[in-house]
């Protein structure tokens, strides 16, 4: 074969050249540790590379939200046992004031412990985060969510939306619950609230809830209605002077109910009185009233008699420009829910009642009942809240969990298609190395042949 | 005499081959050089009665050691082989580009969305969303420069196209000139070696530039032809090229024989010329028009999803990207033929951004019909008859053409780009972090009277919203709020308390107990705006349980809205090919999928590269074989002819010894 001259210079050169680029791409490769330099060197691998990077990316977002996450439900845990504490204490200081061998002004006494509770209640469902938010206003963070009105009850002002967070792909968390799940939604036992129009003629009890159905189907008939609805109950006192101190109730006194739509009155005839003969400790006279055919609840009305045992009010014969014929009307509102603050409130004011009327708290056990169920009512519901955060945060462990095998498996996947190996890199560079050196040594040995040297 | 004359024969012989051997040496290294070769034969003999005595030598010829068909092989080489490195020069440029981890889209994305989880789990810190718009004008930000970094590409790309054109255009006048020269030779009945020599080399020079066919002619000149026969070189004529833009006014240009005005860019192959036009037209055009709809796509869902929520103040959300479907954008899309006779102006605006291709259309009249075609498989996907109407609606392609104004006639033609300049549009318009619209329209709530133990989801937004269905969700005079109130009669919640002039379908929804309860409501209004609500009910509802559903007022802590903003970077918006409609395919996905598709074509590029590199090698070698000098044989030459020139001076010198001895009788 023939060579020309060109040819054994060019020829030298280019495979020196080819070495010399590969040697260079292995010190690349070895100097950033990657097997593949850019998509084209294995556009596969960069693809699946791509992906790897972008699914660790997901994931270490994921596990930060889980974290996030975390941190925002064991606050709101520690704010959920404090409430719980609290509602415990309540539940026994009521369980205490109800003692019928206590005085009013043992129960004053009380009653300072349940308005601290109280305080400490609207505290804590009034809690802020680090950043200023309200932790249970819903989504209306920058806005107080429990309001105290002036009469000392509580407002929820926040709404029932939950903030979630992503914790894998589709899958979200809710990191806080509202004030309206925590402490609002707690059902009022007695699906009712009552008043009376003058405290001083006539109270009335709690109420005590007999039979849903009817209940539910009275309600029923006014469901259209906007709330309140409500059911007013008129006591009229037909007694003139000559009645005797005592009344013959139903004779000296009539009762009737309007229903929430304003239609009737109708009236009702099956009411008692329990002790016809006596009054109560408390000077009080005691009437049952018994609705639970009209709508589920029975009723009891208490009258109070003065210093002579006379029943007060129009018939009462020692009552000074007496009318005959007045009457006290008893509101009984639909009333489904009953917020937590609300019932420390009313257990606070119910305790309080003034200390000097001798009559107060005639119906104390009545509404102490109420209380009692409202109170284990809302450490039912806290409980509930407690355990569903409990689960929640065992799902945030698991899921994290899971993320961090993911992304070590991801790691070590990724670790696999783009990280060289070096055992083989190095060897293959001193390799090239060594071919390059006896390329460089033998193209100057061959060049260097010329029979011009000889002429 | 005659002795000195057969001496001085051999003296003139072997000082030719004294001259042509060192004509090889000093050429040793001249490129395209073949060496070459006395051809030397005795002279005539005289007779005489013993028989015919010889005359000496003679040089009847210089030859040139050349292979045709090496040399053809070797140009052939070098076309392919030029073709296949400017091209792989460009791929290589843009596969480094849409990879590396300081230019690539990806980790932008990531940012951008990481941004916008990191704020929906804190939707009311100004911080949070100030890195949200950060990272948007970041995102905004990449996507220009990716169209930038593309488009000077291509534009160099471009500017390789003029500077082959001219170089073509010279090397194809040289070929013309040696084509005379040699013919003039040839007519004389002498092959000018050198001159051959040099034509060859220009001719792979001008091979490098662009594929060729030679034609050798019986008088020596070699016709020269490009693409499917159009002619470069003929004999002496040159027919020059030259650059025009092309339809799609300044990505690419024509390359045209202003003579005839025949374009011939779609011929053209090989070369570096070829090699180029190929980059540009399956690498960098494509590739804009990928990075064109991401830009689209991400611009538009983001767009619509922040008009689904309410920012801080309780407004709906203002667009952050810039608006796909701005005037300047809808005209830039279109591009007419700078030859159209009628004066029809159109432009396109997008309307579904899920079944956009990254495809370029063609509308073009023929006769009184125009017909609108996909050009990355050639559909026809519309015709009809001229007039063009109002609009067009390709709806399967997702946007539609509008006629601006004017008429078209017969020939007239309009290269459609929809995405192609869409990474170059995309900005950051929203300037106020407050303004991010992370929170959700609507929320709803259990009334406190509700007896039964039922649990609503917040209500959903389904329908798109734009400024005509959000004022039903207006704070005042808006169809907000009402309730959904159970009956237990009919089993069923019905809408209740909606505000006058609105109408809500159905009233009425049957209800389940014990499964999850998907209520859609429509909303509407005299105008015939309309929403689609979406809400779920689980549980156990009592007769006249009420849901109260309101305007999410002063909801600065939801972040509902936020997360649909997150999931738009998980979700299938993009569709994965013309063929079918459907958006299966997610941001990052598909622009893996882009850089899947460079790194395959660079990488089967340099394969062909290294392969075409070797099939020159060898090419090289065996032109060299024949061809190219070897000085050690040169060398060898040397001594030989000078020892023959030596001896041919001693014949001359023995017959002068003859004469002298002669003359001293």
């Amino acid at each position: 074969m023939r060579i020309s001259t060109t040819q054994a210079f060019t020829g030298g050169v280019n495979s020196i050249q080819d070495i010399y680029a590969e040697l260079l791409r292995t010190q690349e490769q070895i100097s950033t540790g990657k097997e593949v330099l850019s998509p084209s060197d294995d556009p596969v691998a960069a693809t699946r590379i791509l992906n790897l990077q972008e699914d660790n990316a997901l994931l270490s977002r994921f596990r930060s939200n889980i974290t996030l996450a975390s941190n925002s439900l064991f606050e709101q845990e520690a704010l959920l046992n404090s409430t719980l504490i609290a509602v415990q204490r309540l539940e026994e200081l009521a369980i205490q004031a109800g003692d019928g061998a206590l005085s009013n002004v043992d129960r004053v006494a009380i009653g300072l412990e349940t308005q601290q509770i109280y305080e400490q209640l609207v505290d804590i469902a009034n809690s802020q985060n680090a950043r200023g938010e309200f932790l249970f206003a819903g989504s209306q963070a920058q806005q107080q969510p429990f309001l105290v009105q002036p009469d000392g009850s509580v407002n929820y002002a926040g709404d029932e939306n939950v903030r979630a967070v992503e914790i894998a792909g589709g899958s979200f968390v809710s990191i806080r619950d509202s004030g309206h799940e925590i402490f609002q939604n707690i059902d009022n036992t007695q699906r009712v609230v009552t008043s009376s129009s003058n405290e001083a003629i006539a109270r009335i009890g709690a109420g005590a809830l007999v039979d849903d159905d009817a209940f539910d189907n009275y309600f029923d008939l006014y469901a259209a209605l906007p709330a309140p609805q409500t059911t007013t109950l008129t006591l009229t006192d037909n007694r003139d002077a000559t009645d005797l101190n005592f009344p013959n109730v139903p004779l000296n006194y009539s009762l009737e109910y309007s229903p929430p739509d304003g239609s009737g009155p109708i009236a009702i005839t099956n009411f008692n009185l329990v002790n016809e003969n006596s009054v109560d400790s408390d000077g009080f006279l005691e009437i049952q009233v018994d609705l639970s055919a009209e709508f589920g609840q029975t009723f009891s009305l208490y009258l109070p008699t003065d210093e002579n045992g006379f029943v007060v009010g129009a018939g009462d014969p020692d009552g000074a420009g007496a009318t005959v014929g007045e009457q006290t009307q008893f509101f009984i509102e639909r009333q489904e829910t009953q917020g937590l603050l609300n019932t420390a409130f009313e257990l606070t004011q119910l305790l309080n009642a003034p200390a000097d009327e001798s009559s107060a708290n005639q119906n104390l056990s009545d509404r102490l009942g109420r209380i009692l169920s409202n109170l284990d009512s809302a450490g039912r519901n806290i409980d509930n809240v407690s355990a569903s955060i409990g689960a929640r945060l065992n799902l945030l462990e698991s899921t994290d969990t899971l993320h961090e095998d993911s992304e070590l498996f991801n790691a070590e996947a990724l670790s696999t298609i783009e990280d060289l190996d070096f055992v083989r890199a190095l060897s293959d560079l001193s390799l090239q190395q060594t071919v390059l050196e006896a390329a460089q040594a033998s193209y100057v040995q061959v060049t260097r042949l010329s029979l011009f040297d000889r002429l | 005499m005659s002795l000195i004359n057969v001496g001085l024969t051999g003296l003139r012989s072997t000082q030719t081959s004294l001259a042509t051997t060192s004509h090889n040496i000093s050429n040793a290294n001249t490129e395209g050089f073949s060496r070459q070769r006395t051809e030397q034969i005795t002279q005539l003999p005289s007779f005489s009665g013993a028989g015919f005595v010889g005359n000496g030598s003679r040089i009847v010829a210089i030859e040139r050691f050349a292979n045709e068909f090496l040399n053809e092989e070797l140009r052939l080489a070098g076309e392919a082989l030029s073709a296949s490195e400017s091209f792989l020069n460009q791929a290589q440029q843009l596969d480094s580009l849409l990879a590396s981890s300081n230019t690539s889209l990806t980790g932008s994305l990531e940012r951008f969305f990481a941004s916008l989880s990191t704020a929906a789990e804190d939707p009311q810190s100004a911080a949070t969303r100030q890195l949200v718009l950060s990272e948007a004008s970041g995102l905004a930000d990449r996507f220009n420069i990716l169209h930038q970094e593309i488009f000077d590409q291509n534009q160099f790309v471009n500017s390789q196209v003029v500077a082959s054109v001219q170089q073509i255009n010279q090397l194809a006048e040289n070929i013309a000139s040696i084509n005379a020269a040699v013919a003039a030779s040839f007519s004389n009945g002498r092959e000018p070696n050198d001159l051959l020599d040099s034509r060859d080399v220009a001719i792979r020079e001008l091979s490098q530039l662009v594929g060729i066919t030679g034609v050798e002619q019986n008088d020596g000149t070699i016709n020269i032809f490009i693409g499917t026969g159009q002619p470069l070189v003929v004999g002496e004529e040159v027919t020059q090229l030259s650059t025009a833009l092309s339809l799609d006014s300044g990505f690419t240009l024509d390359i045209i024989q202003p003579e005839s005005g025949t374009i011939v860019t779609s011929v053209i192959s090989g070369g570096q010329l070829g090699g180029v036009l190929g980059v540009q037209q399956d690498v960098l055009l494509p590739a804009l028009n990928e990075i064109g709809r991401l830009a689209v796509v991400t611009a538009n869902s983001i767009n619509l999803q922040q008009a689904q929520g309410l920012d801080l103040e309780g407004n709906f959300g203002l667009n952050i990207f810039s608006d796909i479907n701005t005037n300047s954008a809808m005209e830039d899309r279109v591009s007419a033929s700078l030859e159209n006779v009628g004066t029809a102006q159109l432009q396109v605006a997008i309307d579904d951004t899920s079944l956009l291709t990254a495809s370029d259309y063609l509308v073009r009249v023929v006769g009184t019909t125009y017909e609108i075609s996909r050009l990355d498989d050639n559909t026809v996907l519309t015709t009809g008859v001229l007039p063009i109407p109002a609009t067009i609606d390709l709806a399967s392609e997702g946007f539609d053409i509008q006629l601006v104004g004017g008429t078209a006639v017969d020939g007239d033609r309009f290269l459609i780009s929809p995405t192609r300049r869409g990474a170059q549009g995309i900005e950051l318009v929203l300037n106020e972090p407050s303004q991010l619209a992370f929170a959700d329209p609507v929320r709803s709530s259990n009334v406190s009277s509700n007896r039964g133990d039922i649990t609503v989801s917040t209500p959903n937004v389904v329908s798109a919203l734009d400024v005509n269905n959000q004022s039903l969700l207006a704070t005042t005079g808006g169809a907000l709020p009402f309730e959904l109130v159970y009956s237990e009669a009919t089993n069923q919640f019905q809408v209740a308390n909606l505000p006058a002039g609105f109408t809500a379908t159905p009233a009425n929804f049957a209800y389940t107990s014990g499964v999850e309860n998907t209520l859609t409501i429509n909303l509407s209004d005299a105008l015939g705006n309309n929403l689609d609500l979406e809400i779920q009910i689980s549980g156990r509802p009592e007769n006249s349980d009420t849901v109260l559903i309101e305007f999410n007022t002063d909801g600065v802590s939801d972040n509902r809205n936020a997360l649909e903003m997150v999931a738009v970077q998980t979700t299938d918006l993009i569709r994965s090919s013309s063929a079918v409609a459907n958006a299966n395919q997610s941001l990052v996905d598909t622009y893996g999928q882009l850089v899947e598709r460079v790194g395959v074509v660079t990488s089967q590029k340099t394969i062909e590269t290294e392969a075409n590199q070797s099939i020159f090698d060898q090419a090289f070698v065996n032109r060299e074989e024949i061809s190219g000098v070897n000085l050690d044989e040169e060398a060898a030459n040397l001594i030989r002819f000078e020892q023959a020139y030596n001896a041919s001076a001693q014949v001359i010198a023995i017959a002068r010894d003859l004469f002298d001895r002669i003359l001293q009788i």
